[in-house]
């Protein structure tokens, strides 16, 4: 895997992603189901970075053989597509059905006095776990903000409604003072910490067999501040129905190790967390680039 | 002035992990981001952590916390001035 920084953008021109939002105030995702299916074969045509990574998922790191990767790949890009669908529709105000497992690990977590941070991946819809999840204290995003303008107003403007506060990302690193701030107030951080940003320092572990980059910033954090940390995934289950899976890595108590050591095993339970969904939801691994070295 | 300057540069080295180093190899005046002790902005957070629980500083302003934190000379003239622990 590159160590470069990720600058992602969601695909489609500034009017397609309103034409889409209009869209879906009046019909459900699934009525342009037909269009994701072709644009999906447009796509992998012409995507040859995301197309190798996601081969190399389904090839190397799951064992699929090659027609049967080929198949998987496409259906992979397709639920992508459909993921996609439904944040333009959450964009759009519609309902989404969603059942959560681990309400009760939610509940104990989010309503103690500390702070929590919420480290988030690039697995299901993790956009709308946000959107979704009504958190009784306030809620703060470390948010890369360079993706098009579209995208960025409607989830500038759903993060209000959801009274999520956006905390941008800086490549000198001065979000750390908003980061600290928010969690000493006893509020959520959600933080990415499967994609490296700005060239951030790379921390190494293997993930599906193999030896992946990740962000060293989100697990030192985590255990420099001492607070409970959960992982959120939302898994998409079928149109308009989602499972939110909840997973407490740490319920913020560390001793015995360096603080290296710690948000090494931090980390190792992250990616654990992170197989465990693999192995349910395979098609809802969304790295579109070589994750791997 | 000059035992906080030492209380500083121990606590630097102790949260930071810096083994190698003893309080006597950091320069007072040395910037500890880039060329100085080449702190990045993670141990920038361990600085804003100390200066929070250890003297009850909390920095509002981006700005104010990069001057602040820029050597352990204006680290030390910040927490005499605004330290409320």
């Amino acid at each position: 895997m590159s160590d470069k920084a990720w600058s992602g953008r969601t695909g489609g021109t500034r009017r397609m992603q309103r034409s889409l939002i209009r869209i879906f105030r009046h019909f459900p995702p699934w009525v342009v189901y037909p269009i994701v299916w072709i644009w999906v074969c447009f796509y992998i045509l012409f995507a040859h970075a995301g197309r190798r990574g996601i081969w190399h998922y389904w090839h190397h790191r799951l064992g699929y053989g090659c027609w049967s990767s080929v198949v998987n790949l496409y259906l992979n890009y397709l639920e992508f597509g459909k993921v996609i669908m439904d944040r333009f529709a959450a964009y759009a105000g519609r309902h989404i059905t969603i059942r959560v497992e681990g309400q009760e690990v939610l509940d104990r977590v989010m309503n103690g006095n500390s702070g929590v941070i919420v480290l988030s991946t690039h697995i299901g819809n993790q956009e709308l776990a946000g959107y979704s999840f009504h958190a009784p204290k306030p809620m703060y995003v470390l948010s890369y903000l360079g993706d098009t303008e579209t995208v960025n107003d409607n989830r500038r403007r759903k993060f209000e409604e959801m009274h999520l506060h956006i905390i941008p990302m800086k490549p000198d690193g001065s979000h750390v003072l908003d980061m600290h701030n928010a969690l000493s107030d006893g509020n959520i951080l959600s933080v990415h910490a499967d994609r490296l940003f700005y060239g951030s320092k790379a921390v190494y572990a293997p993930i599906l067999g193999q030896e992946a980059a990740y962000p060293e910033g989100p697990f030192r954090i985590a255990v420099a501040e001492a607070v409970p940390v959960v992982s959120l995934f939302m898994m998409r289950e079928g149109a308009d129905t989602y499972t939110l899976y909840v997973r407490q890595l740490s319920d913020g108590n560390w001793e015995g190790e360096t603080q290296r050591e710690q948000a090494r095993t931090l980390l190792q339970r992250y990616i654990a967390a992170n197989e465990e969904m693999l192995r349910k939801y395979p098609r809802q691994w969304f790295h579109f680039y070589e994750f791997w070295k | 002035m000059e035992d906080l300057k030492l209380e500083l540069k121990r606590q630097i080295i102790d949260v930071l992990n810096l083994e190698d180093l003893q309080p006597s190899d950091i320069d007072d005046a040395a910037p500890l981001f880039g060329e100085g002790l080449g702190l990045d902005s993670i141990d920038a957070l361990e600085l804003i952590m100390i200066m929070d629980k250890q003297y009850g500083i909390k920095f509002q302003n981006k700005e104010e916390s990069k001057a602040a934190l820029a050597s352990i000379d204006t680290m030390a003239a910040y927490i005499q001035e605004y330290r409320t622990k």
